[in-house]
C-alpha cells in the first residue's frame, strides 16, 4: 500500500514539474521586451480603472460554506457505502440502510431549507428589502 | 515505518505552520497553509490511513481553503492596511512561536514514555473504518449529521445578516 | 546507520525508479500527447459540425497542428502584469497541473497498467479534483485583473459546486462494487456469465446517475454548456486572460486532461473499463510463441488497452460534440441546475441504489432478467 502511495506522488511529483520544466525550457527561445505598456492588466484596450481587488457577491462565500457540508457528507458516505454489499441479507445491513438513509435525509433537510429560504438563489431578490434594492447588483454581473 | 520520513514529513508541516503565522502577505500564508494541510495528508498516506489522507485533501484541501479564500477575497480594502514596516516584525512572533513550541517539548517530552507509538498500518482501513462508524459509533454518526445540518444553517444565517447591512 | 537502513527499506531505489518512470510513460506519453491531439481534435470536429475544413495545412490532414500550436505557445512572450503576485502567478499552473495529471495514477487502463492502485483511487480522484479548482482561484487572483478575478470566482464557485453530484453520483456505484479501488470497480462489472454486467446497466437509479455523472464531470472541466469562467466571448478569457503562452497552454494541457480523467472514469466506474462483454482475451490469445517467448500476456493487455482507450475516444467525442451543440448557460442557470436539479435527483438516486441493492440483494437488472439467485 505504501508503494502504491510512492507511486501516486511520483505521478504528483511529474505533474508538478512538467510546468515548471516547460516554463524553463522556453526561457530560453521565448523573446524577452518587457514594456511597460505590456504590464498593465488587460481591460479590452483600456487602462483599468479602479483597482482590480473589488469586493464581491457574497453569494460565492455562501456557496462555498454550503459545498463545504456537503462535500464532508459525501466523503463520510465513502467508507459507509464501502462496506453495505458485503452485508446485504442481514440484520446489519439493514443497520447500515438506516444509518445511510437518516444522515442523507437529515443533510437533504438542510438543502431544502436553504432552498426554500432563498439562499440558492444567486441573485438578491428585490423584494426582500428596500434598503438593499440600492446596493443590489445588475442583473448578469458576478 | 520509517522513521527519518515521517520526522521529515513532519518538520515540513511545522515549518509551514511557522510560514502560516510569519508571512505578512496573506494569501502566501494560506499557500502556506495548503502546504501543511498537505503534508499531514501526505503523513497519513505514510503511517498507511489512506483514506483519512484523501478525505484531508478533499475536505480540508479542497473545502475548507476555497473557504478561507473566498472570505479573504472579500474582505474590503484587503492590500489597503500595510504592515508596519520596522526592523522588529518578526521578533515578537518568533518569540511567542518559540516560547510556545519549547513548552510543547517539554510536555512530548515528559509523556513520551507513555504515548502509544504511531503504528504503521498494514490493512485497508476503508472498510474497518465503515464497519466502526456504523458500529459501535452509529449513533455519534448520526450526531455528525447533525451537527453539519447546524453549521449549514448557522453559516446560512450568519452570511444573510451579513447581507442585510 | 539504522535510519539508512530504514530509508532504504521504506523506499529502496528500484520502485522509486520504476514508479517515475511509470509516472513520465502515463503523463508525459500519453497524457500530454492526447491533450495536445485532442486540441487539434476538437477543431477539427467543431468544423464537422459547422460544415467546414478546419486546420489541413500543417501536415497530412492538419495532424501536426497541435506541435505547431505547442511550439507557437513556447515561443511567445511571457508577460505578466506588473503588480501581480510573482509567487502565487507561478503556483497556480503548477496547482492545476497536480490537480489534474496527479489523478491520472489511480485509473485502470487495463489489468496490470496502473500508476498506483490505491485502495482508494475513486476518493483519490475527487481529492485532486478540488486542487484543479484552487489553482484556478489563485491565478486568477495573481493576475491582477478584475475580469479575471471574476472568472476565476466563478470557476471555483462551479468546481466546487459540481463536486457534489459527482460524488453522489459515484457513490451509487460504491453501492453495488462495495471498494474504492478502481481497479476491483471494473473487475466487478466482468462479464462471467452470471449476469453481471456493466454497473451503468445494474439498475435504472445509476443509469441516471451517470447522466449526472456526465453533466458534472462537463462542469468540473469547464466545458460548454458550463464554460463561463473562461468564455470566450464575455470576460475577455476569463481567468485566463493574463496569462500568456505556455502558461495559457499548461492550462489549457490541464483542462483537456481533466477531461480525459473524467472519461477514464466514466468508462471504468460505469461502462466497465477495458472489458467487453463476450470478450475474454485471455482465452483468445492462450499461445502466441515468436522465438520461444510468449506474447500472449502483450496481446491481451493490448488488446484491452485498446478497449478502454475505445470507451475514452467515444466519451470524448460525446463531450466535444455537446460542446458545439448546446449554448452556454448563464451563472444563476449554472448554480440554480446544479443545487436545485442535479443534487436533489442525485441524492434521490443513490437513495433508490441503496433501496435497489438492499431489496434486491445486488442484483443487475440482467440478473433479475436471467433469474440468477
Amino acid at each position: 500500500m505504501l508503494q502504491q502511495f510512492g507511486n501516486a506522488f511520483a505521478f504528483i511529483f511529474v505533474a508538478a514539474i512538467i510546468p515548471v520544466l516547460a516554463l524553463t525550457v522556453g526561457r530560453f527561445f521565448r523573446p524577452d521586451y518587457p514594456l511597460s505598456t505590456k504590464k498593465i492588466p488587460y481591460e479590452c484596450g483600456e487602462l483599468p480603472v479602479g483597482s482590480a481587488y473589488v469586493m464581491f457577491n457574497h453569494r460565492f462565500y455562501l456557496v462555498a460554506i454550503i459545498f463545504l457540508v456537503f462535500d464532508v457528507e459525501v466523503a463520510l458516505m465513502f467508507p459507509v457505502m464501502s462496506i453495505f454489499s458485503d452485508y446485504l441479507g442481514q440484520s446489519f445491513g439493514l443497520k447500515i440502510l438506516i444509518v445511510s438513509l437518516v444522515f442523507l435525509f437529515t443533510l437533504f433537510l438542510g438543502l431544502v431549507y436553504a432552498w426554500l429560504s432563498g439562499d440558492l438563489e444567486w441573485f438578491m431578490e428585490r423584494e426582500r428589502d428596500s434598503r438593499v434594492r440600492k446596493k443590489t447588483v445588475t442583473r448578469g454581473e458576478a | 515505518m520509517s522513521d527519518t520520513i515521517v520526522y521529515l514529513i513532519a518538520g515540513f508541516a511545522c515549518l509551514c505552520a511557522f510560514l502560516v503565522a510569519l508571512l505578512p502577505n496573506i494569501l502566501h500564508a494560506v499557500i502556506a497553509l495548503i502546504g501543511c494541510l498537505f503534508t499531514t495528508a501526505a503523513l497519513y498516506a505514510v503511517l498507511g490511513a489512506d483514506l483519512l489522507a484523501a478525505l484531508q485533501v478533499m475536505v480540508y484541501v479542497g473545502g475548507t481553503i476555497v473557504v478561507i479564500i473566498f472570505a479573504v477575497m472579500m474582505t474590503p480594502d484587503l492590500y489597503k492596511n500595510k504592515f508596519i514596516e520596522r526592523a522588529g516584525k518578526y521578533f515578537f512572533p518568533t518569540l511567542v512561536c518559540s516560547i510556545l513550541g519549547a513548552c510543547f517539548w517539554y510536555i512530548y517530552m515528559q509523556s513520551a514514555s507513555i504515548l502509544p507509538k504511531a503504528e504503521l498500518v498494514r490493512f485497508a482501513i476503508t472498510k474497518k473504518m465503515g464497519l466502526a462508524l456504523v458500529g459501535p459509533y452509529a449513533l455519534l454518526f448520526e450526531y455528525v449529521s447533525v451537527v453539519l445540518l447546524f453549521g449549514l444553517l448557522g453559516a446560512i444565517v450568519i452570511a444573510r445578516t451579513g447581507e442585510r447591512r | 546507520m539504522t535510519t539508512v537502513q530504514s530509508w532504504l527499506e521504506f523506499m529502496p531505489f528500484a520502485p522509486v525508479v520504476g514508479a517515475l518512470f511509470g509516472a513520465v510513460v502515463i503523463l508525459l506519453l500519453f497524457v500530454a500527447p492526447v491533450g495536445g491531439i485532442l486540441t487539434y481534435v476538437e477543431r477539427k470536429l467543431a468544423a464537422d459540425f459547422q460544415e467546414r475544413i478546419g486546420p489541413n495545412r500543417v501536415g497530412p490532414f492538419g495532424i501536426l497542428q497541435f506541435l505547431a500550436d505547442a511550439i507557437k505557445m513556447i515561443l511567445k512572450e511571457d508577460t505578466a502584469p506588473e503588480n501581480a503576485d510573482k509567487f502565487i502567478y507561478n503556483l497556480a499552473p503548477i496547482l492545476v497541473m497536480m490537480g489534474s495529471l496527479g489523478a491520472f495514477a489511480a485509473v485502470p487502463f487495463a489489468s496490470h497498467i496502473m500508476g498506483a492502485d490505491l485502495d482508494v483511487g475513486l476518493f483519490y480522484i475527487l481529492a485532486m479534483g478540488a486542487l484543479v479548482s484552487l489553482g484556478i482561484l489563485l491565478g486568477a487572483w495573481s493576475s491582477d485583473n478584475k475580469w479575471s478575478l471574476l472568472g476565476g470566482m466563478r470557476a471555483a464557485a462551479q468546481i466546487i459546486s459540481y463536486e457534489i453530484p459527482l460524488g453522489l453520483a459515484l457513490l451509487s456505484v460504491i453501492t453495488i462494487s462495495g471498494s474504492l479501488s478502481l481497479r476491483e470497480i471494473v473487475l466487478d462489472q466482468a462479464w462471467v456469465g452470471q449476469g453481471s454486467f456493466w454497473h451503468v446497466f445494474h439498475n435504472p437509479f445509476v443509469m441516471v446517475n451517470f447522466v449526472i455523472y456526465f453533466i458534472s464531470a462537463l462542469a468540473e472541466c469547464n466545458r460548454t454548456p458550463f464554460d463561463l469562467p473562461e468564455a470566450e466571448s464575455e470576460l475577455v478569457s476569463g481567468f485566463n486572460t493574463e496569462f500568456s503562452g505556455m502558461r495559457f497552454g499548461l492550462y489549457a494541457l490541464a483542462e483537456f486532461a481533466d477531461i480525459i480523467l473524467f472519461a477514464c472514469v466514466a468508462a471504468a466506474v460505469f461502462f466497465g473499463g477495458w472489458q467487453l462483454p463476450f470478450f475474454h482475451p485471455e482465452q483468445i490469445f492462450t499461445d502466441i510463441n515468436l522465438m520461444g517467448v510468449n506474447f500472449a500476456p502483450l496481446f491481451v493487455t493490448l488488446s484491452t488497452l485498446l478497449v478502454f482507450l475505445g470507451k475514452i475516444a467515444f466519451f470524448i467525442f460525446v463531450v466535444m460534440w455537446i460542446r458545439w451543440t448546446l449554448p452556454r448557460l448563464r451563472m444563476d442557470q449554472l448554480m440554480s441546475m446544479c443545487w436545485k436539479y442535479l443534487i436533489p435527483i442525485a441524492f434521490v438516486n443513490l437513495i433508490g441504489s441503496l433501496l435497489w441493492v438492499w431489496f434486491f440483494r445486488g442484483r443487475s437488472i440482467v440478473e433479475l432478467l436471467m433469474g440468477v439467485a
